[in-house]
């Protein structure tokens, strides 16, 4: 029944699946990206230096001979592993605050809005500027500073959901057969408040990622050597005047993918979780 | 004794905007419901009934008052703790909405299921076989007359009827001894509502259990329930035996409800227009009748005096000076 659903939502949305199919290729570079690799991304050749793309270096090499496509490959597990840290973490503290603000009210609810209000007062991206360069360039303090910025949008999504259920004929229905308020909240309206919270971690997860390669862009994320998709955009960015453009493009291109890719996942997603579409 | 329920000067205020004031949803409520009996609850929206029923299904705490549960106080111990007690098995409800009063992810047999599990209650007394949850889920279904292969659906895979003997089902699976029922038919259609109606009156006769029937509908009401009582402001307006309180009412607004009934306009009964609004429920004043200002009867003394439940009739009490 699962797997019959599944190839209904798919055939209903064209777009879902090739986002899907772009998904299945990012995760095929997380989990074998250093094996398919054709070369060490760390090892540079100044003989081969700023190669445009040939038949030995498929998107060429940057600034040191070092080849890009096998940079790239090797990239996604660090990217995806920002975003997906990041994502975790702000969705689990996001719903938890958000469910219970908008399941209880009162003071509770007070607080976790002015929380909430606080962060999005600040430009979220220089937020995230201030908390890694606060706390130092260390890849848990990015999955950190991009949960951090994230969480409004988890707790807000949470808290309204919550908030319209908590009169629910069920809600009450739920208290009648015994339940507290804390398995109230985790058993009846959690799982009906993660379908419009799925359309959020998807959109979030491109986010995250467009987030992470931004603060490494700026240098304020990974350091190089390491290879990640917003150094090698920065890297590549001073050669595009002087002709070299496939350095900065590619990278970027695969970072726009990504992006793209999530954000089209997001309408599947809602499509399959939520059970009134089921058939 | 045989009354399973004794509700004595029960109050609910809600507190309103600034200062003291208070929204006065039920006022000085004094009943009782006997074993196996069912009492209509009847009156208009704000009457104050749904308010009543959730007290005394105790989801939400009384102001003051006492309720007494087959002999034992019950008002002391706070709704958040009900959850936790045998108490939470033997006073159960249907709620008004079937729709909306099931969980839209969890099947219609996780429905009936819960309450048993989360109380303990599937191998208890109520349970003849004594047998396993998913035995006593087919047998509930069974007694309500759903289908055994509609459980595994969802609620959208369910048709309104059906979807009002889950709710029912789930109501009875803790065994309740009290089964309050929060207008449990008005959101279905009305040839579904028939069947539901019939079915509930079964089940009561059936199983001995008690219902506090909550409705606006008095035809509903005569053909569920022994006997009335009509709330109009948060107050009792008039208690008593079904056929005494339809067919000979004392209080006014119970006079100008029978009328209204479609179909039910006699020569002995005049229609009665009831001018004007009801007076605020805010902070109303503790020494006039709640009913003044709508009253074809009104009289100078029920501004000064509230008027008091006094009998009429064996069992047949009405609040009014007048009548």
């Amino acid at each position: 029944m699962k797997l019959d659903h599944l190839r209904y939502v798919l055939a209903e949305n064209v777009l879902t699946l090739v986002a899907g199919g772009l998904l299945l290729l990012f995760v095929l570079a997380v989990v074998f990206g250093p094996a398919l690799a054709p070369y060490d991304p760390l090892a540079s050749d100044m003989a081969h230096a700023l190669a445009p793309p040939s038949p030995e270096h498929w998107l060429g090499t940057d600034a040191l001979g070092r080849d890009i496509l096998s940079r790239i490959l090797v990239a996604a597990r660090l990217d995806f592993g920002i975003a997906l840290g990041a994502v975790a973490l702000s969705f689990v503290v996001g719903v938890a605050i958000g469910a219970s603000a908008g399941y209880y009210g009162g003071w509770t609810d007070r607080l976790a809005i002015r929380l909430a209000d606080t962060i999005m007062a600040f430009p979220l991206f220089v937020l995230a500027m201030g908390i890694v360069a606060a706390l130092g360039n260390t890849v848990a303090n990015i999955v950190y500073a991009t949960a951090i910025i994230n969480l409004p949008f988890y707790l807000r999504v949470a808290r309204a959901e919550a908030n319209i259920r908590r009169h629910a004929g069920f809600v009450e229905a739920a208290r009648l057969a015994g339940n507290s308020d804390a398995r109230i909240l985790a058993m009846h309206i959690f799982p009906n408040i993660l379908p419009p919270m799925m359309v959020q971690i998807s959109l979030n997860l491109g986010w995250a990622i467009l987030n992470a390669a931004g603060l490494s862009f700026i240098g304020l994320g990974v350091r190089p050597p390491t290879p990640e998709w917003g150094i090698m955009v920065a890297e590549g960015a001073n050669h595009v005047i002087s002709g070299e453009w496939w350095v900065a493009l590619f990278p970027g291109l695969v970072l726009m993918l990504a992006v793209f890719c999530f954000n089209l996942l997001g309408d599947g997603l809602r499509d399959l979780v939520d059970p009134r579409t089921r058939t | 004794m045989n009354d399973l329920l004794e509700v004595r000067a029960l109050n609910k205020r809600y507190p309103v905007g600034p200062g003291r004031r208070a929204l006065h949803a039920v006022e000085a409520a004094s009943f009782t419901i006997r074993r196996g009996e069912s009492l209509g609850l009847v009156g208009e929206s704000g009457s104050g009934k749904s308010t009543l029923a959730r007290i005394l299904a105790r989801l939400i705490d009384a102001t003051d008052g006492s309720i007494v549960f087959a002999g034992e106080e019950l008002s002391t111990l706070p709704a958040a703790r009900v959850a936790r007690t045998p108490w939470r098995a033997r006073i159960q409800m249907v709620l008004q909405d079937p729709g909306d009063s099931l969980n839209p992810r969890c099947t219609a047999f996780q429905a009936i299921a819960e309450p048993m599990l989360r109380l303990g209650t599937a191998t208890g007394p109520s349970s003849r076989a004594g047998g396993s949850v998913a035995e006593r889920v087919t047998e509930l279904a069974r007694q309500v007359g759903l289908p055994e292969a509609l459980l595994g659906r969802f609620p959208h895979q369910l048709s309104g009827g059906q979807k009002a003997r889950v709710g029912i089902a789930r109501a009875l699976a803790p065994g309740p001894e009290l089964l309050i029922l929060d207008e449990p038919t008005s959101a279905l259609d009305v040839s579904v509502q028939a069947t539901i109606l019939h079915l509930l009156d079964r089940l009561r006769k059936e199983l001995g259990i008690s219902y506090l029937f909550v409705s606006h509908d008095l035809n509903v009401v005569r053909l569920m329930c022994e006997r009335i009582l009509v709330m109009y402001l948060g107050r009792i307006a008039e208690i008593g035996p079904t056929e005494a309180v339809l067919d000979a009412p004392l209080h006014p607004y119970t006079q100008a409800l029978v009328a209204a009934i479609p179909g039910r306009r006699r020569a002995n009964m005049p229609h009665l227009e009831l001018p004007g609004e009801p007076m605020s429920p805010i902070d109303p004043d503790p020494n006039t009748c709640r009913f003044h200002g709508r009253c074809p009867k009104a009289q100078a003394l029920c501004v000064r005096s509230m008027p008091l439940l006094r009998e009429h009739a064996p069992g047949h009490q009405a609040a009014c000076h007048v009548s």
